[in-house]
């Protein structure tokens, strides 16, 4: 386990949305987030390849985009370097390729909320005697 | 166009990639309730081949009924 960094949840949150698994990481659970993080990111990478690049795509896909933005700088980097080409060509994979995106944003949500949860607790047992602030 | 397909792919491809996909899910469902990444992964796997043997017998117990249904009407 990492030293852990004294962030206000906030800023937490706001590190794990960016970086999947980044937010434990910096609660100390390198473990945990990596772990986390990898499972986000490889779900997201598989939904890419199956898509060719084009299941990230905010302007083609507007509803999914919501979920997709969760995942952070891979899906934002994605949309801006791989979506928004042009498609001349059917990609049999594409609505799969768009789940697994979609499913992998949701995901970094879940890790999120249990990241600014974990950083609210410790924050909240660090005050006198123990009890949430 | 693909016996038993669902639009371009085959029906097994879109199962196959269900189940790859409901693999993260129970990995990353249990990563949150444990604090030690193996037994995370230990009872996401466990938690995964319930859910097969579930989605198994649910296909088996429909396909059983949509042949029963289909010597009926």
């Amino acid at each position: 386990m990492g030293r852990p960094m004294s962030l206000p949840p906030p800023l937490i949150a706001l590190a794990a949305w960016f970086v999947p698994g980044l937010g434990h990481i910096l609660l100390g659970r390198t473990a945990k987030g990596l772990y986390m993080g990898g499972l986000i990111l490889a779900a997201f990478g598989i939904g890419l390849l199956l898509g060719q690049g084009y299941s990230v795509a905010s302007v083609k896909f507007p509803y999914h985009w919501w979920g997709q933005v969760c995942a952070g700088a891979p899906a934002l980097l994605a949309n801006r370097f791989l979506g928004l080409r042009a498609q001349d060509h059917t990609i049999d994979r594409l609505e799969l390729g768009v789940v697994f995106t979609t499913v992998a944003g949701i995901m970094n949500v879940v890790a999120i909320v249990d990241a600014y949860t974990i950083a609210r607790t410790r924050g909240a047992t660090a005050t006198p005697g123990g009890k949430r602030a | 166009m693909i016996p038993g397909a669902v639009g371009p792919l085959a029906l097994a491809e879109h199962l196959f990639w269900f189940f790859v996909l409901s693999l993260f899910v129970c990995l990353v469902y249990h990563a949150l309730h444990e604090d030690s990444v193996r037994a995370a992964a230990k009872r996401g796997v466990r938690r995964w081949l319930t859910f097969l043997g579930g989605s198994a017998i649910l296909a088996a117990v429909s396909l059983l009924l949509a042949q029963l249904l289909g010597k009926v009407f």
